[in-house]
């Protein structure tokens, strides 16, 4: 009797604790979390298992942007607060890390940014602000204030790292800004209304949002010229990219709407119906789900990226902006 | 000489009257029990014509210029003929036996040579076929699941009607008026219309927002182009080359070349657009703003909007006639 209790306590040490240790972790290593700025109403922080909002973080005063940094520890949002218009949330105490005194006495809202490669810099334009921010990331301090002609409507990085593709309201233009020189080293104007610049992953192309034709420019990123164009829907405002570069999702704002690319054809392959005004738009890592905030419903909506259809939406801050899936 | 200067007036009067015939756009008012009357050319409302409650669909009968209304809602009236020249109701044809009070939307066509008006019903699921003759119920005959408009092949010899929630396309021989094919959509078909060869049948796909090709032979799908949301209506330019969607829910028109399937452009027409028709002369295309109480002129050459007309509330189909 003894024996059989030992024995059954024997295997217990040897099979369920570890099973109970193999459940946890598989748990936490597939917990998915989705942060939503909202331009009233800080982050939300949605639990994408539980399907549910678990947490709001402050995030300041008209708040716009947001972005993961490459190691997924900090978050960095865009506000329009005076005192520092760029903040930095830990993710894991959930605190603000920094506030970074930039843009001072500029008209609030609609800053952009972008993580150096290694995630040591952090570069920051604004659409009111002629300047370029260059911040370095170990004590989140501006480094560098370079003065260029911006009115920047977003930006991203080179595959290298070495450029900055910036693109431009007044005038309508695409800047290639090289880091290591610190130079603007090509500028192209095009015809249109940019909304947001996309480099696809082998960075060969730049996908371009234009809100005055209702299409997306495809540019080749050697020589800058236009190469195709696919027409989407009315105002595409933000796109994200699958990690194969095979489709490009397409936020549509005023036809309520997420356009699927097959960028192969360089042609519309789905039209999914979302929330009202939809603007930021994210991927999860395997790409099988999308993520869109529906600027003025409140809500987020997910998408079934396989079947193309909206699989729920939920609740979030009021007037989403952008969305980041941090896994 | 006064009488002959006065003859030349009279006859210049005339002639500058018939070198302006007028073209006339009679649009209906879901919510307000009426048809409005726009001149085309002065982009003015000349007349309101007072018909049943909640005015759906039109059709011309071009001959003998009558336009038939359709009226949706409960205890609305089912069909008004409209006297197309003095603009006035002319018949009130009480054809309908048995029906329930609640009537859908019901969409008419007139067959190619006016002799019957077909009248689908997307609520009861059926078409009455009334002869012209004496405004008399014929036939009618079940369809599928929420019907859509009917459209006519080339010959006439076929009415080809979309079901929605059935997922398939009725055809109607008309001269039998029996159904003589039946075609499985994969997605829910909200409207149709044939190329100028009559070789292809554009279908819309509500639920997946495409535009599907057919193959009218085979029956299948040979291509298909991604629109907007809830696409409802469809219309092809005078040539037969371009295909104008109406994306209802993405208050949208998704513009296509009929040949490669390409998307060649997306106009912000207007919130909830509807009713579309064009006017083979001029090159421009209205199309009904239902949510905004508005028609949108679009020049074809260009594929932009001229201007927009404000009209009174849910305009929702047109038809252009002329005079």
């Amino acid at each position: 009797m003894q024996n059989d209790k030992l024995k059954l306590k024997n295997k217990f040490k040897k099979i369920i604790i570890p099973l109970i240790i193999i459940i946890t972790f598989t748990s936490t290593a597939s917990a998915k979390t989705l942060y939503v700025v909202s331009q009233y109403g800080g982050i939300s922080v949605i639990d994408l298992s539980l399907e549910k909002t678990v947490k709001g973080i402050p995030a300041g005063r008209d708040s716009i942007n947001l972005l993961s940094d490459p190691s997924g520890r900090y978050i960095v949002i865009g506000n329009g607060e005076e005192a520092g218009k760029i903040w930095v949330i830990d993710r894991i105490s959930e605190k603000v890390a920094a506030k970074i005194p930039v843009m001072k006495g500029k008209t609030a809202g609609f800053p952009f940014f972008i993580f150096s490669k290694d995630g040591s810099r952090l570069f920051a334009a604004a659409r009111y602000s002629p300047e370029l921010y260059i911040i370095g990331t170990k004590e989140w301090k501006v480094e560098k204030t370079i003065p260029l002609k911006l009115s920047a409507e977003g930006m991203d990085i080179s595959i290298d790292g070495r450029h900055l593709y910036i693109i431009n309201r007044e005038p309508q233009n695409l800047l290639v800004f090289n880091l290591e020189a610190e130079k603007v080293e090509r500028s192209t104007n095009f015809e249109g209304s940019f909304a947001s610049i996309l480099a696809s992953p082998d960075g060969k192309l730049l996908y371009i949002a234009d809100k005055a034709e209702s299409r997306i420019l495809v540019i080749d990123a050697s020589t800058f010229e236009v190469v195709k164009s696919a027409i989407v829907g009315t105002e595409p405002v933000d796109m994200a990219i699958s990690k194969d570069g095979r489709f490009l999702y397409v936020s549509c704002r005023f036809s309520y709407s997420l356009v699927v690319i097959d960028t192969l054809e360089m042609k519309a392959a789905a039209n999914i119906p979302v929330g009202i005004h939809p603007w930021g738009v994210a991927l999860n890592s395997e790409g099988t789900e999308a993520y869109i905030a529906n600027y003025n419903e409140n809500t987020v909506s997910v998408v079934d990226a396989i079947r193309r259809k909206e699989i729920y939406r939920l609740p979030t801050g009021v007037f989403p902006t952008k969305v980041i899936f941090v896994p | 000489m006064k009488n002959f200067t006065f003859s030349v007036f009279i006859l210049i009067f005339i002639l500058s009257n018939a070198a302006h015939a007028k073209t006339l756009l009679y649009i209906t008012h879901e919510s307000k029990a009426k048809v409005s009357v726009y001149d085309a050319d002065s982009e003015k409302l000349i007349k309101s014509i007072s018909t049943g409650e909640s005015p759906f669909h039109l059709s011309l009968l071009s001959d003998k210029k009558l336009i038939a209304v359709s009226h949706k809602g409960v205890g609305a009236d089912y069909l008004k003929i409209i006297d197309a020249v003095s603009g006035k109701v002319k018949l009130s044809p009480s054809i309908i036996v048995g029906r329930y009070k609640r009537t859908g939307e019901v969409y008419l066509t007139f067959d190619n040579y006016g002799r019957k008006l077909y009248a689908i019903d997307n609520n009861m699921n059926y078409v009455d076929i009334i002869e012209t003759e004496k405004w008399k119920l014929k036939k009618r005959v079940m369809l599928g699941i929420q019907p859509k408009k009917g459209i006519f092949s080339l010959d006439g010899s076929t009415l080809v009607i979309p079901n929605l929630n059935s997922n398939n396309i009725i055809f109607l021989d008309t001269l039998k008026d029996n159904i003589s094919r039946n075609i499985k959509i994969n997605g829910q078909p909200s409207a149709a219309a044939f190329s100028h060869d009559g070789k292809r049948l554009f279908i819309l796909d509500k639920e997946n927002s495409f535009l599907l090709f057919m193959d009218m032979q085979s029956g299948n799908i040979i291509g298909k182009a991604v629109v907007g949301n809830e696409p409802v209506n469809l219309l092809l330019s005078p040539d037969g080359n371009t295909i104008y969607v109406a994306n209802y829910a993405s208050n949208s028109l998704s513009v296509i070349n009929e040949k490669t399937t390409d998307v060649i452009t997306n106009i912000a027409v207007g919130i909830r657009p509807l009713g579309m028709a064009v006017d083979d002369k001029t090159g421009r295309l209205y199309v009904c703003n239902y949510g905004e109480a508005s028609i949108a002129i679009i020049d074809i050459k260009t594929n932009r909007i001229i201007r927009k007309i404000p009209t009174d509330a849910t305009p929702t189909n047109l038809i252009i006639v002329r005079e």
